[in-house]
């Protein structure tokens, strides 16, 4: 028989190993995959991104303000613009500065379409962390075919505004100008803070309650100007049920939080 | 009524698309969909209306109940198919999509819609959308009974005129008012009785303008459409499924449209339909009827989900849940047993010696194919059919919700949701069963969670294995007086084992693969109301109990076959399992456990039921004891006593019992589980995790404990 403290030791070689090839983003799996990635390609991309933003607020770009924001060296993005230029997408204007032409421009919003397409989705129809949109966008942005951008926003709805409330550039490459949203009223209380047999009316939902926990809300009929009786809280406290247009229905603090409401006071 | 083929000739015949999409079929009049929301008593209807004549399976390509019936009223033979209770059509969650498809593509004759009269405004929001699909609509104004009793009075006719489609109030429990819907559904369906239903204006008029423009660009491509302004309406709100079903010119009209509306517009829409709701709710709703002063489900609610009684009563029901299903199968079991196995199999191998079969062919059909079928059936039909039927009841009670509502908190701190303790409970029955259950868990990723933990609840097949080991081996470590008692814990702590692994399974899966799954937690607690027994039962042995039936004994057949031939086919001297044993046995002496036991799971895995026979015939079959048992290749089972003595004669010690129990609730899940795991969620990698995960967990488990213990005894 194989001795015990043979088999132990082999067993935590084997678990050191496995953790150092398969841990998340760390690994030498995930840096391995890493490296595979395109990484002129999102260069690329990136510039013409950060010439399109500046352009925006009517500013041309220097060589070295796109080596910084793109972290590279002078020399590096010297280089890239000029490869821009000779593709087309970007032109000089004045002594050193530069600026997107119209097709540029073009392909700057073809980026940022897939950019804030991706961040709605993760918005929209995933778990992921509201930190983690804008990273996974930008890995994201570059590896999207265009036909695997316009199957998502099929998918999607053809969505009008990303998570942040930036418009989303349309397939035909336009920006459609919006009006501002008006910034809500500060948060005040939500139905969280409502005592047990208090009853409270919905003034709105808020804006980090989104994708499928919003719709679940909205169809059971917390609308604005809905009132729900604090009816009891289970047994360990959390979630608690409310009586909400004639229903039970239980909702964890979390969701309850998302729930600004005025109070009416308390319940014959 | 039967249809024959001469009637059938008699009607003109349907769209085949529709024939495919299950909504059509020739051998009926009129389809009728049956559409609510959840918890409207919507099932009681369905078979208030059918009758028993019915069946169950799931919508094409998709893992949602499908329930189908048939009625006749005055010669016309009408379907009924009964759509998934939705809050709404949105086609938000599959459900929804369902419902929706079935309604705008399915365009049924008549569409009955069931109205809970104790919660009309959340019932109206629905009703609101599906008569913007479709006018043929009847409404079943249900559970007028319990109307009365909470004191809340509601006006048909009211109603039916606001509305503008017939309203019957109903009582379908008590069979109230069901002959009234019946001969409604007729009169819409025949074209007698024509109803104008009433649109409501849910927007402002700047928003209502755009609606109406858009609703031009829809009307104009296509005029002879008759539900252009919701069709308008999805477009508005960027619904692609019905983008689909317009020419590309009209979405790209209303897309434009779409940058003119307010961002929250969806937000509006849902606002602006239940104003409408409440409006209508207040005019149906009788002013000056008394509230009855005493709530029922108030005191119920008090006394089981308070934090002092709540859990205790719990573990109460829950327990009795249990000890009836392991009480009562003994005596069944035996029966079948005794039928199944000990006669059938005996007469069976007369009658092939009679018949004059070849003994190969005997044995591969009798002593493989049968015998591992039968065992299966006699050990797993009587606990199934006695768990699920009290389960269902405690379902239909509205019991079950509160459990889940108690013990969200201790889900919720995992990624769970607190409905995975009903789909872990219902594990404890049998694991197909649970995995089938999650479908009452309606967000993806708490959905996948359970399903892919479930394998942890010790099933009911592996319960016989736990209870022997423990009395023959860890029980009699104890003194004579508590070798019962000790046993007892020894099982009751492998079970808490499984739970703490499920527990821990669902933290570690939510926080690395399925962390960026979607997630929406909702849990409504409907009113208490009295079971109806037969339908219970009918349910449960029909939905669960045959359908997991008859998929272990199809996996159970072939199983039987596969160990009888390699009992049998000898090569080199030695039958093949020999060599498969042997081949095993240092991989087995590493986990503590050893070849034969590794190829019992290898080869049972149809059905853990039959892990110990198989272990007794391979080992009777390698080892040094050849007297007992039946011949090569023939299950069997002894006496507790001498089982032990057997095993024992084979070096089996109390480690090696404690791993197997281990191993038996720490192993990948039968493969009646791994195929209904695939069929749920239709994804070959989810099924890989939910078979790998307990496996390896398992695999490490015995190694670390053998390890351990042969360190720490110096071996």
């Amino acid at each position: 028989m194989l001795d015990p403290r043979l088999a132990l030791l082999g067993f935590a070689a084997l678990v050191a190993v496995t953790c150092l090839v398969a841990w998340p983003r760390r690994g030498v799996a995930a840096r391995l995959l890493r490296a595979r990635r395109d990484a002129d390609r999102e260069r690329r991309e990136d510039a013409l991104k950060y010439l399109f933003h500046r352009g925006a607020e009517g500013l041309d770009v220097h060589v070295d303000a796109l080596a910084g924001a793109l972290e590279l060296r002078p020399a590096g993005a010297r280089q890239l613009v000029e490869r821009l230029t000779a593709q087309g997408f970007v032109t000089s204007v004045g002594p050193a500065g530069h600026r997107l032409t119209e097709a540029g421009r073009r392909e700057a919003l073809r980026i940022v379409r897939s950019h804030r397409l991706v961040e709605q989705f993760l918005a929209d129809r995933t778990g992921v962390d509201p930190e983690e949109w804008h990273r996974v966008a930008e890995d994201e942005e570059h590896r999207l075919s265009a036909e695997e951008v316009e199957a998502l926003a099929v998918r999607l709805g053809q969505p009008r505004f990303d998570p942040h409330g930036e418009p989303i550039p349309t397939a035909t490459g336009e920006l459609p100008v919006t009006e501002v949203r008006p910034a809500l009223p500060p948060a005040g209380r939500t139905l969280a803070d409502v005592p047990l047999g208090a009853t409270a009316h919905v003034r709105h939902l808020t804006d980090a309650c989104r994708g499928a926990q919003r719709r679940r809300l909205l169809d059971l009929g917390v609308v604005p100007g809905t009132r729900i009786v604090v009816e009891r809280r289970s047994a360990a406290g959390d979630p608690t049920a409310y009586r909400i247009r004639g229903a039970l229905i239980a909702l964890r603090r979390q969701q309850a939080a998302w729930i600004e409401v005025e109070s009416e006071g308390h319940d014959g | 009524m039967i249809p024959t083929t001469s009637m059938r000739t008699r009607l003109p015949a349907r769209d085949p698309a529709l024939v495919q999409l299950g909504v059509r079929s020739d051998r009926w009049d009129f389809a009728v969909a049956l559409a609510g929301n959840p918890n409207t008593g919507k099932s009681t209807v369905f078979n208030a209306l059918t009758g028993l004549r019915q069946h169950t399976g799931n919508w094409p390509g998709k893992t949602v109940t499908r329930a189908e019936g048939f009625f006749t009223v005055g010669g016309d033979r009408f379907q009924l198919v009964d759509l998934p209770g939705t809050y709404s059509l949105q086609a938000a969650s599959a459900d929804e999509e369902v419902a929706r498809d079935a309604l705008l593509f399915g365009a049924p004759d008549v569409t009955v819609l069931v109205l809970d009269a104790t919660r009309l405004e959340r019932n109206l929001n629905l009703a609101l959308q599906v008569l913007e699909i479709t006018p043929r609509v009847v409404v079943c104004l249900n559970l007028m009974d319990e109307a009365r009793r909470l004191g809340i009075g509601v006006d048909p006719a009211a109603l039916a005129r606001d509305l503008g489609v017939p309203v019957i109030p109903t009582a379908a429990r008590r069979e109230e008012g069901v002959d009234a819907l019946r001969e409604a559904i007729r009169q819409v369906a025949r074209g007698t009785l024509v109803p104008t239903p009433a649109r409501a204006e849910p927007f402002a008029p700047d928003v209502t303008a755009l609606l109406v423009e858009a609703e031009g660009h829809v009307r104009a491509a296509d005029p002879a459409r008759p539900n252009a302004r919701w069709i308008a309406l999805r477009l508005l709100d960027g619904d692609e499924r019905v983008a689909a079903t317009v020419p590309a010119f009209v979405a790209q009209q209303v897309d434009a449209l779409r940058w003119r509306l307010p961002a929250d517009f969806h937000d509006r829409l849902a606002a602006g339909l239940f104003a409408e709701a409440e409006r209508l709710a207040a005019r149906a709703t009788l002013q000056g009827v008394r509230k009855a002063r005493f709530d029922l489900d108030r005191t119920l609610d008090r006394w089981l989900t308070s934090p002092a009684t709540g859990i205790p009563v719990m573990v109460l029901l829950l327990g009795v849940v249990f000890w009836l299903t392991i009480a009562g199968a003994n005596v069944p079991s035996g029966l079948l047993g005794d039928l199944l196995v000990d006669r059938g199999h005996a007469w069976l191998r007369d009658v092939a010696v009679v018949m004059g079969a070849p003994a190969w062919l005997r044995g591969i059909l009798v002593d493989g194919v049968y015998l591992a079928t039968a065992w299966v059936v006699a050990v797993m039909l009587p606990p199934m059919a006695i768990f699920f039927p009290l389960f269902t009841l405690l379902e239909d009670l509205g019991y079950l919700p509160r459990v889940a509502f108690n013990l969200d908190a201790a889900f919720r701190r995992v990624g769970a949701h607190g409905k995975q303790a009903l789909t872990m409970c219902m594990g404890f029955g049998c694991n197909a069963a649970g995995v089938v259950a999650t479908r009452v868990i309606d967000s993806p990723r708490e959905r996948l969670v359970a399903i892919i933990t479930n394998n942890f609840s010790l099933c009911n097949g592996r319960w016989p294995t736990q209870i022997l080991m423990a009395s023959l081996f860890v029980g009699v470590l104890a003194p004579p007086a508590l070798a019962g008692l000790v046993s007892a814990a020894a099982v009751v702590a492998v079970t808490l084992l499984g739970v703490a692994a499920m527990f821990g399974a669902s933290w570690l899966l939510t926080r690395t693969t399925l962390r960026g799954e979607a997630t929406s937690f909702s849990l409504e607690l409907p009113p208490y109301r009295p079971p109806r027994l037969w339908q219970a039962l009918y349910t449960s042995v029909v939905d669960r109990t045959l359908i997991v039936l008859w998929r272990a004994i199809v996996f159970a057949a072939p199983a039987g076959a596969v160990l009888w031939l390699l009992s049998n086919v000898v090569v080199g001297g030695a039958p093949l399992a020999t060599y498969l044993i042997r081949g095993l046995e240092p991989v087995g002496v590493l986990l503590g456990l050893n070849g034969v036991i590794l190829l019992a799971y290898v080869v049972a895995i149809p059905a853990n039921e039959i892990v110990i026979p198989t272990v007794l015939m391979l080992t009777v079959l390698v080892g040094a004891t050849p007297e007992v048992g039946a011949g090569a290749g023939v299950l069997f089972e002894l006496e507790p006593a001498a089982i032990g003595t057997l095993l024992r004669a084979n070096g089996w010690t109390t480690l090696t019992a404690v791993n197997l129990m281990l191993f038996s609730l720490l192993h990948n899940p039968c493969s009646t589980t791994i195929h209904t795991i695939w069929k749920e969620t239709g994804s070959a990698r989810w099924t890989a995790v939910a078979t790998l995960l307990p496996l390896g967990l398992g695999v490490v488990v015995c190694f670390l404990v053998t390890q351990v213990t042969r360190l720490l005894l110096g071996a």
